[in-house]
């Protein structure tokens, strides 16, 4: 026996009234959820915009405050903080608030409620990657000077054994200790992984690792395609607009109360290789490397 | 249409071509933003936290300005200048440099080794030092009153020579290298890391120079004449080996110079070639670092064993005559240090204790042919124990306190306490406060050499000098690549040591004088860009007698600046350094006038990466410059070199290369 005409207009109704609710609630759910979520950027230049791009892109109404334009205003509300740079991370918020933060490798907050993006890619996912830059890549180097860099050192040493990679590493007091330590690691590494520290990358760190590696024919990675063309092999890390997108995941997370990793590290990462450099160090880059790559500088 | 196409690419283009460079250095910034952050959260103890006023040589600068002695390396420090009486070198600390004391108020260590010697509590940073530069990693030089930690001898400074090991060094690595006044000198050093982190390491080196013909108008020879020739040659050779491995430090050294003395020192016959001096030392130690023994406590410690030997001939008189002059020591000791932290890492305490025998302290001299005059022979012990806290008050604020008793089997026991306050309200800014008392002493030499045929009397009651300072400083970071210090501060010294001549001639020492110092000090250190650095130094200071005169010998006024610049992309670099000297009066009572010295040092590895050419000249506007006699001299000063130059070269046996 056929619908009556009638009903199926009562169906058809009920299917609008429910659709306009539900596409209504998207909003007004996202509006909470931005109320609820407040963002703190250290500076204004490239990278921080970058992250911010990554975390409107997934919460489009968060409020983002620079801290280059003074105080910022963290509403009442805020349940969650998103910070980005040291500078904001080490500031005082709310005890309230869930803290996530990113790009801020020099800093380790010691508070229950804080979520850290790290700005290192998976353990994993850099040797595999590491691998296919350097297929015969067998002893890794790694220095630091922040002492939060430790664990992962000695997660990614963990992690390289089912690689049969080993893992070289030292923590320095200071800089200056860098030639030092880096002629240590000659002729025990095949390669030099340089960790986000940033007081290793800086203008006086940065080209003494630069001059090693090229002088000693050592390739060095390094975590953001920012320095390669500095003259570093190649890069793998994730991109500050990823690190943007795990810093919004990560606070979605916080609003519901859900359990996560104190730290977060990325699989989603971005190889920029660095071909000139390659050569000067002797290596050789494989094709898949190649296709791999996100750029290729020549 | 192509027209309108090319015209918006040539404004276009050049727009994305400036807009790549600024992505990539948007990324250097954010790191840069960042350390600045990093640096102020990172924990460990650096430099400006130090309880002490720290200065750091580094070896980049000791190849840079081309440092050849210890002494031209240390010149290159706030408040401090050095000087020869063409037979040893001196060191001048703050104002304090007493001619014909052999650095004994300034204690030497060789990786911790103590290395002024037992006879007369001197080292000698000149060419008869007993490392070659070529072997020094780092210079540490802690000035101020070290002696709550290392007891007897730091009473101005604490010099801390670190020297390379295998982990830094090439496999092999020679120098060869010629210059002024008929030098030449030729240096080797070998290393290995074998498994289990064991380092062996080794160099030597050997040094002649035929000296110069030199020229003292208050001096006359048999003939009238006032030039020593051929009465300058000196002739040195260093060997320095160590095993080491994480926390355990084996090391020894022997090294040995042959010096003539062409100034006529102790009414020596003036120009003839027959007096001169050998001095060796020798040392054997074992040391061990940072044991952790238990959760809180790790242990330091070490043994060792020194020798030093002294022969001087002195040829006099008329008929001539050969005054044999000679001293040996042997001694042995050892040193206990724990570390622990009862009260958590943040405020560890130290304790510690050492002892020492002189088994052998020996002083002879003797007419060759003739008489002997002295033949002296001691042993003494002495013992130390010593306790520093350091206490973390608030977050920004770190007091450091230290006492040490040092007994001597000679005049009995000394006590010496020690106070710092550290306080950083931000990282880049550090103040200091710092007080702390010092002794020196007195030696075998100064309380029996017994000679008064040579009118010297000995003076066996001979008491300690002791030394009060009291410091306030600013240390200042500007960034990652510059850092300055601005400090003042006051010595005052009670019983000086000093050499006297009483009314019949006889010379002896004494407790003496009081004296106090004054002055303000600023270190200036910046790598302005990756390739281009320099350090300046300026001291102001008076120093006087209490109620007298400005002692002699000290400046009121030193300054250095030294500039550093890499060139050729990196395989060249020219440094130049400029020393200062306000005028000082000397011993005799004459001025001395100011002098300022220039010199030029270059390194280049115009082919290959391993091998590296260099030269220097040294005091290139050939400025006139003396310094005082001492009182063993009739001359009221004795001039220093002229200009005068080396040029060298070096080559490294497999890698790591330096780069100049």
């Amino acid at each position: 026996m056929p619908v009556p005409e009638r009903s199926g207009r009562i169906r058809r109704l009920w299917a609008v009234i429910l659709f306009t609710l539900l596409a209504a609630g998207g909003p007004a759910a996202s509006a909470a959820e931005a109320t609820s979520v407040a963002a703190v950027l250290s500076s204004e230049i490239g990278p921080y915009q970058e992250a911010l791009k990554g975390l409107q892109g997934e919460m489009p109404d968060v409020s983002a405050f620079f801290l280059t334009r003074g105080e910022p205003e963290i509403p009442a509300s805020a349940r969650v903080i998103v910070l980005f740079g040291s500078k904001a991370a080490i500031r005082e918020y709310p005890d309230g608030a869930v803290l996530v933060y990113a790009m801020a490798s020099g800093v380790m907050l010691r508070t229950k409620r804080s979520v850290k993006i790290s700005m290192l890619p998976e353990h994993r996912t850099l040797l595999s990657d590491l691998r296919i830059i350097q297929p015969e890549l067998k002893r890794l180097g790694i220095l630091w000077v922040s002492p939060h860099f430790k664990t992962y050192a000695s997660e990614l040493s963990e992690a390289a054994k089912a690689f049969g990679i080993s893992i070289e590493s030292s923590q320095m007091d200071d800089e200056s200790d860098l030639p030092e330590h880096l002629r240590r690691l000659y002729g025990k590494v095949d390669a030099i992984w340089l960790v986000p520290d940033p007081l290793l990358v800086n203008p006086k760190g940065l080209p003494v690792f630069i001059e090693f590696s090229h002088a000693n024919r050592v390739p060095l990675f390094v975590p953001t395609g920012g320095l390669t063309d500095q003259g570093a092999t190649a890069a793998v890390g994730p991109t500050f607009r990823e690190m943007g997108r795990l810093a919004a995941a990560a606070a979605k997370k916080a609003l519901k109360d859900e359990a996560q990793e104190s730290t977060i590290y990325s699989s989603n990462v971005e190889i920029i290789i660095n071909k000139t450099a390659a050569a000067q160090v002797g290596l050789k880059i494989p094709e898949e490397a190649l296709w791999s790559a996100r750029q290729v500088l020549p | 249409m192509k027209a309108l196409l090319c015209l918006g690419l040539f404004f276009l283009l050049p727009g994305a071509l400036l807009a790549a460079p600024a992505a990539e250095n948007e990324t250097l910034q954010f790191f840069a933003e960042e350390a600045q952050v990093s640096a102020a959260v990172k924990r460990s103890q650096k430099v400006a936290e130090a309880p002490a006023s720290a200065y750091v040589i580094t070896a980049e600068d000791i190849s840079s300005y081309g440092y050849r002695t210890l002494a031209e390396a240390l010149q290159s420090v706030p408040g401090i200048f050095s000087w020869t009486d063409r037979n040893y070198s001196y060191l001048s600390v703050r104002g304090f440099g007493r001619p014909g004391d052999w650095g004994n108020r300034v204690l030497l260590l060789i990786n911790g080794h103590r290395m002024n010697d037992n006879i007369y509590g001197s080292f000698s940073p000149g060419f008869d030092f007993s490392l070659d530069m070529a072997s020094v990693k780092r210079i540490e030089v802690v000035k101020g009153p070290g002696a709550a930690l290392y007891g007897d001898n730091a009473v101005f400074a604490v010099i801390n020579v670190v020297t390379w090991t295998a982990a830094d060094a090439a496999p092999a690595r020679v120098q060869a290298e010629g210059g002024s006044y008929g030098t030449h000198r030729e240096f080797a050093e070998l290393s290995h890391q074998f498994k289990d982190d064991w380092q062996l390491y080794g160099a030597g080196s050997y040094r002649r120079m035929q000296g110069q013909d030199l020229t003292y108008p208050a001096l006359t020879d048999a003939n009238g004449g006032h030039t020593a020739y051929n009465a300058d040659r000196e002739e040195s050779y260093t060997l320095y080996t160590s095993l080491s491995r994480p926390g355990w430090l084996f090391q020894g050294n022997i090294n040995n110079r042959y010096k003539q003395i062409p100034t006529g020192s102790y009414g020596d016959t003036f120009n003839n070639n027959g007096s001169y001096t050998v001095d060796s030392r020798s040392f054997l130690e074992l040391s061990m670092t940072d044991r952790q023994v238990l959760d809180a406590v790790k242990l330091s410690g070490r043994i060792y064993t020194d020798w030093y030997g002294y022969h001087g001939d002195y040829i006099s008189g008329s008929p001539m005559t050969n005054q044999k002059d000679s001293a040996k020591a042997f001694w042995y000791g050892e040193e206990l240090d724990a570390r622990l932290t009862p009260f958590g890492e943040k405020n560890p305490l130290l304790l510690g204790e050492e002892a020492e025998k002189t088994a052998l302290g020996r002083q002879n001299l003797y007419i060759q042919g003739g008489a002997t005059l002295l033949n002296d022979n001691r042993t003494e012990y002495r013992y130390a124990v010593f306790a520093q806290q350091e206490v973390q008050l608030l977050d920004p604020l770190r007091l450091t306190a230290g006492l040490r008793y040092d007994h001597y089997q000679s005049f009995g026991g000394n006590l010496s306490p020690r106070v710092a306050l550290v306080y950083t309200p931000w990282r880049p800014s550090t103040f200091k406060l710092l007080y702390g008392t010092a002794f020196r002493a007195p030696n075998l030499f100064e309380r029996f050499y017994d000679a008064p045929l040579n009118a010297e009397i000995p003076n066996p009651n001979l008491q300690p000098e002791n030394i009060r300072t009291y410091e306030a400083a600013w240390e200042q970071s500007f960034g990652r690549t510059a850092s300055a210090s601005l400090s003042y501060f006051q010595n005052r010294i009670r019983n000086l040591i000093d050499q006297v001549t009483d009314s019949v001639g006889n010379s002896q020492y004494v407790n003496s004088d009081n004296v106090r110092t004054d002055g303000v000090e600023l270190a200036v250190k910046a790598a302005f860009t990756p390739d281009f650095s320099g350090h300046l130094g300026y001291c102001i200071q008076s120093t006087r007698l209490v109620g007298g005169d400005r002692l002699t010998n000290s400046p009121t006024h030193l300054a250095t600046l030294g500039l550093s610049q890499r060139l050729a992309r990196g395989k060249a670099r020219v440094s130049v350094e400029t020393f200062v000297i306000s005028d000082r009066t000397t011993t005799a009572g004459t001025t001395l006038p100011a002098a300022a010295l220039l010199s030029v040092s270059v390194r280049a590895q115009p082919w290959w990466e391993s091998l590296t050419l260099y030269a220097g000249v040294r005091n290139i506007l050939d400025a006139a410059y003396s310094v005082s006699g001492g009182l063993e001299h009739t001359q009221a000063d004795i001039p220093q070199d002229g200009r005068n130059f080396n040029a060298g070269l070096e080559y490294r046996f497999g890698r790591p290369h330096a780069r100049p």
